[in-house]
Order: C-alpha cells, then structure tokens, then sequence
C-alpha cells in the first residue's frame, strides 16, 4: 500500500476510522498517533515507526469500539444484524450451488482417499473460502459499522458453531470425527472472516483521510 | 461533584495535567505518565480517563486549531478546576493519612 513520508499507513488509519463512531474521541486518537508517528519515523526510521502504529491500533481498537457502541451501537445494530444475516444467506446459497456442482468428484476423492488428513485439510480450506467469503460480503452490506459487522459475524459464527459441537447436532462435523477437525473448522470460519472483513476495510478509498 | 473519588490513574493523570501546565492534552499527558510511572498507557486509555475527569468537572479542555503534524486534527487542551484542585489536595490528605506511621526502609532479615 502506497505511503507518504510522514504520514501513518492508511490502511490502518482507515481500520480506526471504520472501528470508532469517526467522533471528535476518534479524532483526538488519531491526531495523537499522527504526531507520534512523524517524530518517530524521524528518530527510529520508517519501518519501526509504522511497527508502533500498528502495534498501537491494536491497543486503541476497544476504546474506540466503545466510542462507537456509545455514539451509534444502537442506532447501527439493525443494520448490522442485517449484515450479518444477509451475507449468511447468500454464503450459504452459494456453498449449496457449488457443492452440487463439486459432490460427484468430492465422492470420488473421498473414496480413494478416505477421511485421511489430505481430505480433512481440503475441508477446512472450503471452510476458509467461506469465511473469506462471507467476510467480504459482511462487510460490505454493513458499510456503515463495517468493522462491527465482520466482528458481529465472526462472533455469531463461532457461538454457532460452538454451541452446536457442544449440543452434538452437527451431524456433518460429527462424522468427521477428528478431534482437531472439529476444534480448526470454526477457527478457519472466523479467521476467513475477519481477515477478508478487515481487509476490505483497510482498501476502502472513501475512508482516505 | 467534587466529592467524586478519584482513582489511581484519574490522580495520575489529574496531576500531569497540573504539571504540564499549557501543554497539557493527549500526548503530552500520556508521555509524563508513562515517564514516571514506567507503564505505557495507551492512547485510548488517556482520553477516557481525561473524559471521565472532565464529566466529574475535575478539568475542562478547549480545542486548538488544527495542524499539519496531526493530519490536519485539533488538539485539545486539559486545565485543572477548582474542583479538580480541592479533589488533588483531599487525595494528597488521604495519602498521608493512609502511610503515617508506616516505616519504609531496608528489608528486615529473618530471625
């Protein structure tokens, strides 16, 4: 991502933007880290200085998750919640059409190979491609809280998943038996979606300050 | 509203903001208390509790004009109250009460 001497990446300047309600406690944060940031990158170079400012939003991230649940949580939650459900929805067409399309030769493939760990893996990879999926299209649909949203699904995702191993009615993971298959796939989900979330966040240009 | 308690970081942060005189806002105030209490505070962590002092009426603050080093964003400037002041010295009284009679000094060696 392309930078200006003197300015802090913006990928990440846009990552807080979109975690807090872009109030007068973002701005002060910001500005803060912005003039931080100039006289470190003249003391300690460049690349340290943008290793603290990531290090740092990663600090700052719940005050101004907190800002924004104060400012706009309630006024911004149906939207999420539409987020969330609307991108489920259509994952979860698509994860239908394309295993239609796919079951014939995921048969044959499993019937050479049987559950070994080959298979198991090309499972949680389509897990990850979901989540990946679903990351992207959350936070888009949600592009007023769009870094609430990937959170909101990832979070509703791995409860889901969770309370169902838990409660035994996941008939699909309970025949995969594996221990590690059933502990890596909701993991996969969340991280599917947080990375791709996250990512769309950080490229959105109309966030550019 | 001044006999709202003060916490331990709310006192810290309370005494940066008297020391710093009219330097006194988010930077400045995280680097003093993190050069003398040896703890990095972060950012967020700073602007809460400076909020939480203004809400007590502990500090007010008023916001400069913006420039360029921050990105084009103001600054906002803390100064200490009346109240805030009354709220430093009954902090300080506590204090005293709470270690007079204490004895600091080398450890003593077992029997």
């Amino acid at each position: 991502m392309k930078r200006s001497p003197g300015n802090p990446p913006r990928a990440a300047e846009r990552l807080l933007v979109s975690a807090g309600a872009n109030s007068e406690f973002t701005s002060l944060v910001m500005g803060d880290l912005a003039e931080e940031f100039e006289q470190r990158e003249r003391w300690d170079g460049a690349a340290s200085a943008r290793r603290w400012y990531y290090h740092e939003c990663v600090r700052v991230a719940p005050y101004l998750l907190r800002d924004w649940w104060r400012e706009r949580g309630l006024h911004d939650a149906p939207h999420i919640a539409k987020a969330v459900v609307s991108s489920s929805l259509a994952v979860y067409a698509v994860e239908k059409i394309v295993a239609r399309v796919a079951e014939p030769a995921v048969i044959a493939w499993w019937r050479v190979v049987g559950q070994s760990p080959a298979y198991l893996g090309s499972m949680l990879c389509w897990t990850m491609l979901d989540g990946l999926l679903l990351g992207y299209l959350v936070s888009r649909i949600g592009r007023r809280a769009p870094v609430m949203s990937t959170l909101a699904a990832a979070g509703c995702w791995l409860a889901f998943w969770i309370g169902m191993n838990l409660m035994g009615g996941w008939t699909f993971v309970g025949s995969m038996g594996a221990m590690w298959y059933r502990a890596l796939n909701p993991l996969m989900l969340t991280m599917g979606i947080m990375i791709a979330g996250l990512w769309r966040v950080a490229r959105r240009p109309e966030l550019s300050s | 509203m001044a006999k709202a308690a003060l916490g331990a970081l709310e006192l810290t942060i309370l005494l940066a903001v008297v020391r710093l005189g009219d330097d006194a806002y988010g930077l400045s105030v995280r680097r003093d208390v993190s050069a003398r209490t040896g703890r990095d505070y972060s950012v967020g962590a700073i602007y809460t509790t400076l909020e939480r002092l203004e809400t007590k009426g502990f500090v007010t603050s008023r916001t400069t004009d913006p420039t360029p080093t921050r990105g084009g964003r103001s600054r906002r400037q803390f100064k200490v109250t009346a109240s805030g002041q009354r709220a430093i010295r009954q902090a300080e009284r506590v204090a005293r009460s709470v270690w007079d009679g204490v004895v600091t000094g080398p450890k003593p060696e077992p029997a």
